[in-house]
């Protein structure tokens, strides 16, 4: 941001000029816009941004939307990783095992200090649930059972309301906006006992409802080492 | 108005020794996040300096001290220091641990001159508690906590001219000050001079009250016309809390109340006042002020400190309390008008925060302080000991460094799934035998299958084994562990621990 201001430190000015030019700078508002990106905490009218499933949401998450993810906890983890990395706050409520994998959240974009957990509410889940929705941008519920239906629309209801992304995992959920399925998973980096998990190409697939199911493959390409370098992702189709 | 600020210089240092954890008078350094936060004249003498890095300061100095930093313990530990100022003049408030402010009025008139007052004041608390505390003196309270930094005495009219050299970073915002500095505004007189109407514009409520104290002119004029109804929160407990945790918790909630009740009215504090009620009748205030809004956070930290200090030095002697906090009040005071100017740059950065916190503490509310919590980068080789999960509110302290190499840890990709407690499989060959692994780290036989429950797994790639000989040096804890990485049919990856001959899956790859 610094070239698009008239007082830059690299490109200093007379200091009356500079009292000037701050005064208009301040009045003027240009500043708004750029201090905020760079703070983040807005979705935008398009949505939140996922970049780390791209290709696959091309309008990205909408504020209030339900999503269901099966499959793959990595890919639940990206999801909540687009969000954060745009500057907003996410929850997951339940899943010990998923709350511990702090790493793998930060791999995936998750920024642990807007990553609120609440690992084990036991039969609270939806109070917990219900508090978080409308507090965050996404709350991750697991259920570990049916979800009455009744509870389910009041839940969905509520992040319709509110704005916030309500992201089913594992689960079953009468009418999501969008489901997410993850499967056809193939590692590399080990063979005979060397090597350590490297990289894995996993098939994932978004039907966003009323639209076509689109689908792509994450994974690196070792032989293009260009691609490992983005991040190790290749948009195979759409 | 005149006011007299007296400041430990050093304080995180000051209260260590003070808590018996070192020798004030030898090379001791206080450290927050591996960077110096204070040293001790000794230390400074051999060139320590706030913010040097652990291993430069280790470089300087290798017999040093090394303290890690605690707010809670400078907070409890500067509570008598308070007392004992209290012993002299009314009205103390306390700006944070190491430093308080008073309204240099009264003492003043009391001992014959403010620079009196400041004398007395300093030699009672060199005789009672002894520590050597710096005097400030100057037309507000906070150009007094600045002028306290050297001991300076800035006569009646001369604030603004103090203030006007200093940098702007003094004003202990970072966000608005790295602003301004990439606006080339350096010093507090540059600041001040801005128009404030454009700054009130630009950078909220928050950049105004920054922008009035840099002028040398205090908070006050913010306050709303019409005082508003009584803003006070308490709660009555009937099982007094005697422990600290209970208190924190309770003094959270509290704070929750008194934030959501100011925020209703649009109005934010910049003074907090405490009391307590102990078990047994005696009544306990404290004052805390802050330039600036007092945030949730804010709020529920000096309510932690304060409950802390007091319990801390409970039958101490003296005047601390001899029994459990029965009842809890707080009341804001230096209310000022937040609602109606428009959020400032960093604002809904802020407020997303506050939104996710009173979600968080209703929570805790419902099912425990320990339901919420976060995930925070820790040291060590295994996934398990690699996030730690520490309770929403608590300082996300890591037990182990997590920025040092930990030789044996896999770190390629980190497991997406890291279970609460390891499950425990058989891993066998082709033959159907159990694999194991010797003590030179070799395996048995290449891993076929696993048996894990019910279900039955081919093994269709693996990796290693690793050994993990932690804590080798001490024969009564050493575990021998070693890690295999497999890949099983279906594509699913896991990660298993072999520890005294029991394989287990301890992450699995989702």
């Amino acid at each position: 941001m610094g070239t698009a201001l008239p007082a830059d430190r690299n490109n200093p000015v007379a200091p009356g000029d500079r009292r000037a030019a701050l005064a208009e700078v301040l009045r003027s508002g240009a500043l708004a816009g750029k201090v905020r990106t760079a703070t983040g905490g807005t979705g935008g009218p398009a949505g939140w941004p996922v970049p780390g499933l791209p290709g696959l949401l091309p309008r990205g998450l909408q504020h209030g939307q339900v999503v269901t993810v099966t499959g793959s906890a990595e890919v639940l983890l990206r999801l909540a990783g687009g969000v954060s990395g745009a500057g907003g706050w996410c929850a997951l409520v339940g899943q010990p095992a998923l709350a511990r994998a702090g790493r793998a959240a930060a791999a995936a974009g998750v920024a642990l200090e807007r990553w609120l957990l609440v690992p084990e509410p036991g039969t609270r889940w939806a109070d917990a649930a219900a508090a978080l929705v409308g507090a965050v941008d996404l709350v991750v519920i697991a259920p570990a059972g049916p979800v009455p239906a009744a509870l389910a629309g009041r839940l969905a209801a509520r992040a319709r309301q509110h704005g916030t992304v309500l992201a089913v995992y594992g689960a079953l959920w009468p009418g999501p906006d969008v489901v997410v399925e993850a499967g056809g998973c193939r590692w590399s980096g080990i063979r005979h006992g060397r090597g350590q998990l490297r990289s894995r190409r996993l098939d994932v697939t978004a039907a966003i409802r009323g639209g076509r199911p689109r689908h792509i493959t994450l994974g690196a390409d070792t032989s293009d080492p260009a691609a490992e370098a983005r991040g190790g992702l290749r948009l195979v189709t759409s | 108005m005149r006011a007299i600020a007296i400041g430990v210089h050093d304080w995180p240092v000051i209260a260590a020794g003070l808590d018996g954890l070192a020798d004030i008078y030898t090379p001791v350094a206080v450290l927050h996040q591996h960077r110096v936060r204070a040293a001790s004249p000794a230390a400074q003498a051999a060139g320590v300096r706030r913010g040097m890095r652990r291993r430069d300061a280790q470089g300087l100095v290798p017999q040093m001290s090394i303290i890690d930093h605690d707010p809670a313990r400078d907070a409890r530990m500067f509570e008598p220091i308070v007392a004992a100022v209290e012993d002299l003049a009314a009205g103390v408030e306390v700006v944070r641990p190491g430093l308080c402010a008073m309204a240099a009025k009264g003492p003043a008139r009391w001992h014959g001159g403010e620079v009196q007052a400041g004398q007395v004041i300093t030699e009672h608390l060199t005789a009672v508690c002894g520590v050597d505390a710096a005097v400030g003196i100057a037309d507000t309270i906070w150009a007094a906590t600045l002028a306290a930094r050297d001991g300076r005495i800035i006569p009646p009219g001369h604030t603004p001219a103090f203030l006007a050299g200093l940098p702007a970073g003094v004003l202990g915002m970072p966000e608005l000050t790295d602003l301004l500095i990439r606006l080339g505004v350096e010093t507090l007189g540059q600041f001040a001079a801005l128009p404030a109407g454009d700054v009130g514009a630009r950078f909220g409520v928050e950049g105004l009250l920054a922008h009035r104290l840099a002028a040398g002119r205090d908070g006050q004029p913010l306050a709303p016309r019409t005082p508003p109804a009584d803003l006070a929160v308490e709660a009555g407990y009937d099982e007094p809390l005697e422990r600290v945790d209970q208190a924190a918790f309770a003094g959270r909630i509290l704070a929750e109340r008194l934030h959501d009740r100011l925020a209703g009215r649009g109005l934010a504090c910049s003074r907090l006042l405490i009391e307590a009620v102990t078990a047994v009748g005696e009544e306990l205030a404290r004052t805390w002020r802050h330039d600036g809004l007092l945030t949730t956070a804010a709020i529920s930290d000096r309510v932690r400190w304060q409950l802390d200090g007091w319990l801390t030095h409970r039958n101490r002697g003296g005047n601390g309390p001899t029994a459990g906090i029965a009842r809890l009040r707080l009341t804001p005071d230096g209310i000022i008008t937040s609602g109606g100017i428009q959020t400032g740059l960093w604002g809904e950065a802020g407020e997303g925060r506050d939104r996710a916190h009173r979600a968080a503490v209703r929570i805790q509310g419902l099912l425990g302080p320990e339901a919420v919590v976060t995930a925070v980068p820790s040291g060590g080789r295994g996934p398990a000991e690699q996030t730690v999960l520490i309770p929403w509110g608590d300082e996300p302290a890591p037990p182990l460094p997590a920025d040092r190499p930990w030789p044996g840890a896999l770190l390629e990709v980190p497991p997406s799934l890291v279970l609460t407690r390891p499950e425990p499989i058989d891993v066998l060959d082709v033959a159907g035998r159990p694999v194991t692994v010797t003590g030179r780290v070799r395996i048995s036989a290449p891993p076929a299958a696993i048996q894990w429950g019910p279900g039955r797994h081919r093994v269709a790639e693996w990796a290693g084994p690793w050994p993990v000989d932690e804590n080798w040096w001490e024969p009564e804890i050493a575990s021998r562990v070693a890690r295999c990485q497999l890949v099983l049919d279906d594509g699913r990856a896991i990660l298993t621990v072999l520890a005294s001959g029991n394989w287990a899956v301890e992450a699995i790859y989702d």
